[in-house]
């Protein structure tokens, strides 16, 4: 296969743009580039910005004298559940992904993100669930059981209305995006680099956005657990938390601050990214620190993990257990320090120089490190215990996330603004914008410390005239107003700079990272040829990268059979590997969200039965959108450019696809040892054991079923060997469907027999759980196993093109590995309350 | 590099703090299990109880295993490249990984355990 020949700049240009452009009109709707929906999450992410932050206007309003009669305690319940909901799970994390999506390819030198229609559907996905807490807001029927929905508060005894079921099931919703999108941004950082970005040669914003990720697989499936186990028992009264009945209020707090505590860092750390690559710019040095950055982030992410207890210090757990957390949680900030001391070295060692974006970084500054300090003193228990659930640790835990990461978050937008729109301001209103939110920051905030220390605890909507709160409260609700036009000029002022700023050439600031050497704004397609990367990519040459790339001198400068096409690189060395083929411009995603906001919709309502429709269209709309992928004949090495050629993804040996299974196994293995975790630590520590009535399990039935699982993973194995020696897998895979089959059907009279009454006791519902995780992985198996079928009766499949059966061996094998594991902790649960044989 | 071999490296710059994890979920759960079962009444000689005997031995065991690491990835294989910052990065986080170790766990020396 020849190289397509070069071609004049310009012609290059409208041929990659007939390819890439997002078709106009209804055409939007089935958008899956990576710029169009980095803006669309940046943009929606605003707008409930704005929502939490109307939201905590009428709780400061309310909070601004004492016996206040602005709303009711029903309200303000509802007023702060939603506006610490809405700022952590609908701002600040959609936000990063939004920056991430939109800069990470062009960081790296890719031409997009690694799977672009995932993209689309998490944005979806993002936008529904989000809708309906609103829609929930306005009909006035939200969450109100605060933002991390303590049992038995949240329980259907004490919430019954549907409140808390819009929270759990919202919020699982919004998940979806979030892991969705972690596992991109791993994927995408691991393998699509431009060709010589070797792994030490990454930009750092690659580095923390790459802990950042993987922090978000391990800490996001604890709370979805967590919410799927007490939607459970709303709905079903399986009694996990339950205990009367065997449960424990307690395994959702420690579900919750598993993912809790993590997900403050996962906020933080892709500001500190931002952080770390404007400064560099302004200093005109670079970065000085870059490795002992790197592993600080990678303590950072490893220690958030380490310290959840902190927010259940109060609860009663021996002596040394607290100090295990108490240490844990100062130690984090040593690695937090290194990077602000990194930060100053570097503008200690340059020739800074001032702008908006460094003033606002000076914001970030001041109020991060107050907000640091606030939390060692926290992180100590005795004074904790003083401090527990007052106002002192609303003032810290503003401190920490607007310092770090709404003002790092204005800096970014002021910095990359420029590369959004292709315009620059003159900043009129940037100056008296940072005052305001700054200045009324603190006034906010500064005096909830001392109202906190005088006594007053949060979440209550009003207090006494005698508590002597009045005036520091009111002057507090004085600095939110005021903050709010901070606020409110900061959006005229970005409105003015996208309407009426000055056009420009190229790179305003001074920038030494490839995202300024696309044109700006930049083309769907971002380069019209890939650099080939010499050194570290934040401190390169970025005009001089341009102009090559723009007349089609690097790599992939042409147009291809009207394909989007990016490189693959080899995860370390950095040396191409692949040539990825990107999905086209679809609707099927925001179909595939229609249909799976479908299945919210219908648990909501408690329709469960119905609810098996929608999911039936979402399983079978989810395989639909592979119809376009793959081949049907084996293409070998193509050319990229510089007289080297590469395998199409689906030849190559590691393509994206096949990591991303890895990590989402990685993402259900956290989930599942989290279920093993909750299943003993309910058998151990919950009050009302043992159970009245024990199971015993039917030892032959789950022997079958171990026996099925492990049949099953040799199947696909052997219909892989059978594809490499280019004889049809169709009869193996067919076993491997129907080993899955039986499983599930095994299981579920396991189930039915043995556990005839899961609500009758916490052991029971435990081991229900369980078996249905199983149950479930088989029946994914088997759906898996049938449409490797389909994809060798449409000739999809040979010895080279087997990636679809080497990703369904992978799940094969650990449906085996955690199925069996499930069979053995169920017959150990039993034993461990006397149930032997 | 074989992109799995490639993933192995990847992993080397979490090995120190994957040991600090199991040190603490060993610990943690040692430490809860003790004191459920009475380790802290069963004493042994010179005034140690049972429950303290255990926590410390764990503690110095996780502490050793660290050290390995530590030593093992200073033996320096590569001068230059990708490979070589890996390492040195992944030494880094293991100094650090130990420090941590130390730390967060120097309670089982004095405090009362239960
Ligand atoms: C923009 C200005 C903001 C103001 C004036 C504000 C004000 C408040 C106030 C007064 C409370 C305490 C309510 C109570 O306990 O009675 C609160 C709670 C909270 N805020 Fe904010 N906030 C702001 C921004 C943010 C941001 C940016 C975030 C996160 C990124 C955030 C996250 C939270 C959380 C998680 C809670 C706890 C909610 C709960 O107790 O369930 N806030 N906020
Ligand atoms: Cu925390």
């Amino acid at each position: 296969m020849d190289q397509p020949s070069p071609s004049s700049p310009i012609k290059l240009h409208h041929d990659l743009q007939a390819i890439w452009d997002t078709k106009p009109g209804w055409g939007r709707l089935s958008a899956v580039n990576h710029t169009v929906l980095g803006k669309r999450f940046i943009i929606a992410a605003f707008v409930f910005f704005a929502i939490g932050g109307v939201l905590a206007m009428l709780i400061r309003a309310q909070l601004a004298t004492p016996r206040s009669a602005f709303v009711g305690p029903d309200i303000y319940n509802q007023l702060f559940t939603m506006h610490g909901t809405v700022m952590m799970f609908l701002f600040a994390i959609p936000m990063f992904e939004g920056f991430a999506i939109y800069l990470l390819p062009k960081m790296l030198g890719a031409r997009d993100m690694a799977f672009p229609r995932l993209t689309a559907y998490g944005f979806w996905c993002y936008v529904f669930g989000g809708s309906i807490l609103i829609a929930a807001l306005l009909l006035g029927v939200a969450p109100d059981s605060g933002w991390f929905m303590y049992t038995p508060l949240s329980s259907s005894t004490y919430s019954p209305g549907i409140n808390a079921d819009i929270w759990l099931l919202g919020i699982t919703f919004v998940e979806i995006s979030a892991l969705s999108a972690a596992i991109e941004i791993t994927v995408s950082i691991l393998k699509l680099r431009a060709p010589g970005m070797s792994i030490d040669r990454l930009p750092i914003m690659a580095w923390y956005l790459l802990v950042t990720a993987l922090m978000m697989l391990f800490g996001f499936p604890p709370l979805i657990l967590g919410s799927i186990l007490l939607e459970l028992e709303r709905a079903f009264d399986l009694p996990f938390f339950d205990p009367v009945r065997g449960g424990d209020s307690l395994l959702w707090q420690h579900l919750f601050w598993l993912f809790g505590h993590p997900e403050v860092y996962i906020i933080f750390l892709p500001a500190a990214g931002a952080i770390s690559m404007m400064i560099p710019t302004f200093a005109r040095h670079p970065l000085v620190g870059y490795r002992a950055i790197i592993a600080a982030i990678i303590a950072v992410g490893f220690l958030s993990f380490g310290l959840w207890v902190h927010h259940m210090f109060a609860i009663g757990i021996p002596h040394l257990a607290l100090a295990f957390f108490s240490a844990a949680s100062g130690l984090v900030a040593i690695p937090t320090g290194l990077q602000i001391f990194a930060w100053i070295a570097t503008l200690a060692s340059g020739r800074p120089r001032f702008d908006v974006p460094m003033l606002y970084l000076a914001g970030f500054f001041v109020i991060f490190v107050i907000g640091g300090l606030t939390g060692v003193m926290l992180a100590m228990v005795p004074f904790n215990l003083q401090a527990h659930d007052t106002h002192f640790v609303v003032a810290h835990l503003h401190y920490v996330l607007v310092g770090g990461f709404v003002f790092p978050m204005l800096a970014a937008a002021y910095y990359w603004l420029p590369h959004i729109t292709g315009r620059v301001s003159d900043h009129k209103l940037s100056v008296p914008a940072f005052w305001l939110i700054f200045g009324g920051f603190n006034m906010t905030f500064f005096l909830m410390h001392l109202t906190g220390l005088l006594g007053m605890p949060r979440r209550i909507a009003s207090y006494p005239p005698e508590a002597k709160w009045e005036w520091l409260n009111l002057l507090s609700s004085v600095g939110s107003f005021l903050m709010a036009i901070g606020f409110a000029l900061f959006v005229v002022d970005i409105i003015l700079q996208v309407r009426f700023g000055k056009a420009f050439r190229r790179n305003p600031w001074g920038a030494r990272s490839l995202e300024w050497a696309t044109p700006t704004p930049p083309p769907a397609y971002a380069f019209a040829s890939l650099p080939r990367v010499q050194s570290r990519a934040d401190w390169l040459d970025p005009e001089d990268h341009a102009v090559k790339l723009a007349a089609g001198r690097g790599y992939l400068g042409f147009a291809r059979y009207g394909w989007m096409e990016t490189l693959g690189v080899g995860m370390i060395e950095g040396e191409p590997d692949q040539v990825i083929v990107l999905p086209k411009p679809t609707i099927l995603p925001l179909w595939t969200g229609l249909a799976t906001g479908a299945i919210v919709l219908c648990l909501l309502f408690k329709a469960y039965w119905l609810a098996l429709l929608p999911l039936a269209i979402t399983v079978t709309l989810l395989l639909s959108w592979t119809r376009t992928t793959g081949a049907q004949s084996d293409l070998g090495p193509l050319p990229i450019g510089h007289g080297q050629s590469a395998a199409v993804h689906w030849e190559a040996e590691r393509p994206p696809s096949w990591w991303a299974m890895v990590f989402t196994l990685g993402a259900d293995a956290t989930f599942f040892a989290s279920l093993l975790f909750g299943c003993v630590f309910l058998a151990l520590i919950a009050p009302a054991w043992p159970p009245p009535v024990v199971v015993s399990p039917s030892y032959g039935l789950l022997a079958l079923a171990a026996l099925l699982m492990i049949a099953a993973a040799i199947y696909g194995r052997l219909a892989l060997r059978d594809l490499a020696r280019t004889r049809s897998p169709s009869a193996w895979l067919g076993l491997c469907a129907l080993s899955h089959a039986g499983v599930c059907a095994v299981v579920a009279a396991v189930i039915a027999s043995d556990i005839p009454d899961p609500t009758l006791h916490a052991h029971h519902a435990t081991l229900f759980a369980i078996l249905g995780y199983a149950f479930l992985h088989s029946g994914v198996g088997c759906i898996l196993a049938l449409y490797g079928v389909q994809r060798q009766r449409h000739g999809k499949l040979s010895a080279l093109r087997s990636l679809d059966l080497r990703i369904g061996s992978l799940w094969h094998d650990y449906a085996a590995v955690a199925g069996v594991v499930a069979l053995l902790a169920v017959v150990a649960l039993c034993w461990s309350v006397g149930g032997r044989p | 590099m074989g992109e799995v071999a490639s993933g192995k490296r990847l992993l080397a710059l979490a090995a120190g703090f994957v040991i600090w994890s199991v040190a603490f979920v060993v610990l943690y759960s040692a430490l809860s299990i003790g004191c459920r079962q009475g380790w802290s009444d069963v004493h042994l000689l010179a005034g140690l109880s049972l429950q303290r005997v255990q926590l410390v031995a764990l503690y110095v065991l996780h502490l050793l295993a660290g050290l390995g690491l530590v030593v093992f990835l200073r033996r320096s294989q590569f001068t230059s490249g990708a490979a070589a910052f890996l390492q040195t990065v992944a030494f880094y986080a293991a100094i650090a990984a130990v420090f941590s170790t130390a730390f967060t766990f120097a309670g089982t020396l004095m405090l009362t355990p239960c």
